[in-house]
């Protein structure tokens, strides 16, 4: 938080205020909107007064609590949790043996007690490391979810109640899924959930408001920011309003995007309060060894052999082809498995790939040499073993593979991953598998097909290298996944046909995603719907100009419109003028002819007009979207403002502007709407009313000069150039002010 | 001014805001339960009583704080502004309910039953022939546009409380943060 050092001082005077009014008398405070309170003696008045449950104050801690827990909820939160793997039956048993001796293997064991770690008072934090794929993630789940660790915990904790928090970091997800603010929000949440009682004095001044306007205190409270987060969990820290001890869980040190020295003194400080304690997991990076040396720790590859070669047992031998293999020579099934395990080298991800080829080589019968031969071939690292698992892909699927590949990455590399906190799953990471659906081809509508369907043509066509996540988002098997498909990314791209556009698959799974979203039911809240279209127009002006395209792009535009027809109600231009905001070129070309039906829609209206919408680009109406949508409002906005969006296609936007104007001029002679329009045009640009916020000075574009020479202006002066030639009137003191610049020069 | 202060007079604030919203949009009010003109006339009064005594409660609220001495920042500027607006209606609100009050005691027809009756009776047992409602006897004095215009009035000091509490306990102090970055409050 970017405040001077006194005024958050002055700040926390305040809080302190309002939490030792809290703190002594919570009833004085909190009771303070109740009517009895008020009129102690007017007994009639706590009937009258009596409020529905939708409005108003809410006189029930229940109601509060469940506001708070709504507000520090996000949609992502759970996402990552549910797409890590559940251990395998029997695998991690080792994680609750007392003794290094119960482990199996001894050689060279980095490992310290975890149940002893539990139930004792430890100074330190515990430390689960281990390399990228070696497990950690579904070892963390595996050992929240046991029972055995809440019953070890409970020895530590013993007559104080006990609460468990976790957090599973993200790094290929989104802001709140690898941010600290994402952390503490999540730890908060979880806190509060389990702990009701603790929420007032946690969040003082968001249950001071809760209790006097009830739930809808919620849409006028500000956005979580660093500070209150962290002043709730250090309010957290202080022994005298905690009546419970608390276990943290983070899973995921390295997934962080932020400073790891911050996140490192952040575990620390936690883990130092009296009656909480952390375990984290991470990759073995210096920044971690070194602040976790002294730590109780284990190393993942050093323990997991065991549980390897369980998994790999349980998945072969519940296959009938390699157990009809097993019976005939049995030495080489048992070979066959041993080779699996030592070549991972302690990366249960390998392993996990490794077995699946392994039975889908089973499946098109291959014989036990055949499979040890391709086992032999296979790279140990993980990288390479992306690498060779996606040119193992059969030739017939790899086309497709190729394309779904091409869907995924260039929905994911959009810049919607700014979109952090709007909600819906359009913000989750990875992409909706209805729209990768639509986008690869799919007609089918109905949902259980869908998953089936893209389940299996996902392990066809990218090997399981993306999955299908119980949420419904298509996202990569793992972070190592997500890195090595932008390590490759430009090779790969030669091998998508060239016929294929993916911006294009993309733009028309979008829409046919919204388009079949409001048959049955029109849930969509408005934000939403329009992050979609502006999503869609996005990748709509990225289409490549060819014949082939350019059908499907119309029509994918066209349904989009027709979706939002009976939502949102277009003057003039309408559709088509935002579609020119975003720079939707084959689109807006397609409807507007420029020389027959030049329809009023290119200048008429204030602001909904073709040539206002091509100068101005995304979102003319900034303002106006704030207004009307507060923070989501400001999301989209986000958005609309990112170079990545702006910028593009201006040069085009530019260039059709001048030659509509060129042609409206021609047809209108002297037409006094268009010089007046091309006037505050002009006025707004001069004066950058328009591009407050947008600051385009940075954009420049070419402009063919007279001859072959073309010059390059940025992109205010061109517009402003261009406008006066067309015969915007100018001021005259910005003339003035013009020519003295020219003099000056 | 300390935020107990500044909590306690919003929250008194939008007491008086909640009472004044339920009691022009609701059809059915808890204050009329009997029969007849006389508790109609009791319920008047009970209302009144109520709503002035809501108001007092603000009024009583805004007079501590403003005994004080201390230079009001902005955020506590506008509260004591939606405090005042809250006083305006309150008056509005009064006048109506006095010319209801004349009517109901001075036509015969609605005068069953004269005297001053407690709310004493056990409510359940007689369940009212037809029910009466607040609203529905003010649509006789006011018209729907008034009635409208004061609806709107009163969500909006909610709104402005809101904002006004959000800008005082977040950002306390920084006030061009405030005039600049306010919350958006939506209306319902």
């Amino acid at each position: 938080m970017q405040c001077p050092p006194a005024t958050q001082r002055g700040q926390a005077t305040r809080r302190q205020v309002l939490l030792n009014q809290i703190n002594q008398e919570q009833d004085d405070i909190i009771g303070i909107s109740s009517p009895a309170r008020v009129f102690p003696d007017a007994q009639h008045m706590k009937e009258s007064l009596r409020v529905p449950p939708d409005q108003a104050i809410d006189t029930t801690d229940t109601a509060c609590t469940n506001a708070v827990l709504q507000n520090l909820e996000f949609v992502s939160h759970t996402d990552r949790v549910q797409a890590i793997s559940e251990a395998h039956h029997q695998t991690y048993e080792w994680i609750f043996k007392r003794h290094p001796s119960q482990l199996g293997s001894t050689d060279q064991l980095q490992w310290s007690s975890v149940p002893e770690w539990l139930e004792q008072e430890c100074d330190n934090v515990y430390w689960v490391a281990g390399k990228p794929g070696s497990g950690k993630s579904t070892m963390m789940k595996y050992l929240v979810r046991d029972p055995r660790t809440v019953s070890c915990l409970q020895k530590w904790s013993s007559a104080r109640p006990l609460l468990i928090a976790a957090f599973y970091s993200w790094n290929a997800g989104v802001g709140l899924q690898k941010s600290q603010e994402g952390l503490l929000q999540s730890l908060l949440y979880q806190i509060v959930e389990q702990a009701p009682d603790i929420a007032p004095r946690l969040l003082p001044e968001r249950w001071a408001m809760l209790k006097i306007f009830g739930k809808a205190a919620l849409e006028a409270f500000p956005k979580w920011k660093w500070q209150e987060l962290f002043d709730a969990i250090t309010l957290l820290g202080s022994l005298s309003i905690r009546s419970f001890n608390l276990a943290i869980f983070i899973d995921g040190l390295d997934e962080f995007i932020s400073d790891l020295a911050e996140l490192i003194q952040l575990v620390r400080r936690f883990h130092r309060c009296p009656g909480i304690k952390v375990c984290v997991s991470s990759r073995p990076w210096n920044d971690f060894r070194d602040a976790f040396a002294d730590c109780p720790q284990l190393r993942m590859e050093a323990l997991t052999k065991i549980d390897m070669e369980l998994f790999v047992h349980g998945k072969l031998v519940a296959n009938r082809a390699f157990k009809e293999l097993q019976a005939t020579s049995p030495t080489h099934a048992t070979e066959l498995h041993t080779t699996i395990v030592e070549k991972a080298r302690g990366v249960f991800l390998w392993v996990s790939l490794v077995t699946m080829a392994i039975l889908a080589g089973l499946t098109d019968g291959d014989s036990l040499a055949d499979l040890q031969a391709m086992l032999e071939e296979l790279p140990g690292d993980l990288e390479d073993l992306y690498g060779s698992l996606w040119s193992g892909i059969k030739p017939k699927y790899k086309h497709g593979g190729a394309c779904i590949l091409a869907i995924f990455h260039t929905f994911t590399r959009s810049p919607r991953s700014r979109l952090i906190e709007l909600p819906d799953r359009l913000a989750a990471s990875g992409i909706p598998a209805r729209i990768l659906w639509f986008a690869d081809g799919g007609a089918s509508t109905d949902p259980a097909y869908i998953t089936q369907t893209l389940t299996r043509r996902l392990t066809s066509r990218t090997r399981g290298l993306l999955e299908i996540s119980p949420s419904g988002q298509v996202d990569c098997l793992h972070r190592t996944v997500n890195d090595w498909l932008e390590s490759v990314w430009s090779n790969l791209e030669r091998t998508i046909p060239e016929d294929f556009d993916a911006n294009l698959a993309v733009a028309v799974g979008i829409s046919k995603d919204l388009d079949e979203d409001r048959k049955p039911y029109a849930t969509k809240s408005r934000p939403e719907l329009w992050a979609q279209v502006l999503f869609c127009f996005y990748f709509a002006a990225r289409v490549v100009d060819s014949p082939q395209n350019r059908g499907p792009l119309v029509e994918a535009v066209d349904k989009l419109k027709a979706s939002l027809s009976h939502r949102w109600a277009y003057k003039n231009a309408g559709f088509i003028a935002v579609a020119a905001e975003f720079g939707v070129s084959l689109y807006v070309l397609e409807k507007t002819d420029l020389d027959k039906n030049l329809s009023a829609s290119a200048i008429d209206g204030i602001n909904d007009n073709i040539i206002s919408s091509l100068i101005l680009g995304p979102l003319k109406d900034l303002e106006a979207w704030r207004a009307q949508w507060g923070a989501d409002g400001d999301n989209l906005r986000q958005f609309a403002l990112d170079r990545e969006v702006f910028d593009f296609n201006a040069p085009w936007r530019y260039q059709l502007a001048d030659t509509l104007i060129g042609a409206v001029a021609k047809k209108r002679k002297n037409s006094p709407t268009l010089t007046t329009l091309l006037s505050r045009l002009h006025e707004g640009v001069r004066h950058e009313i328009y591009f407050s916020d947008r600051n385009p000075s940075s954009l420049e574009i070419v402009i063919p000069a007279n001859g072959s020479r073309s010059k390059v202006v940025p992109y205010r002066l061109a517009v402003l150039e261009m406008l006066e030639k067309h015969g915007a009137k100018v001021s005259v003191m910005a003339r003035i002010r013009k020519i003295t610049s020219n003099w000056v020069k | 001014m300390d935020p107990l202060s500044i909590i306690s007079v919003t929250a008194a604030a939008a007491q008086f805001v909640d009472f004044g919203v339920r009691l022009i949009t609701k059809t059915a009010d808890t204050y009329h339960n009997a029969a007849g003109a006389s508790s109609k006339v009791a319920a008047l009064e009970a209302i009144s009583h109520d709503l002035a005594a809501l108001a007092r409660q603000v009024h009583e609220k805004v007079t501590l704080l403003e005994s004080g001495g201390h230079v009001p920042t902005a955020s506590e500027r506008a509260l004591l502004e939606q405090c005042r607006r809250c006083e305006e209606v309150n008056n509005e609100v009064l006048d109506a309910i006095s010319s209801m009050r004349l009517r109901f005691t001075n036509d015969p027809a609605e005068q069953i039953q004269a005297g001053s009756e407690k709310k004493t009776e056990p409510r359940q047992k007689e369940p009212p022939p037809q029910i009466w409602s607040f609203m529905k006897a003010l649509r006789v004095f006011w018209n729907d546009a008034r009635i409208h215009d004061m609806e709107l009035r009163l969500k909006n000091i909610r709104s402005s409380l809101m904002a006004a509490l959000v800008a005082d306990l977040w950002y306390a102090r920084h006030f061009l943060l405030l005039s600049l970055s306010g919350p958006q409050v939506h209306h319902c």
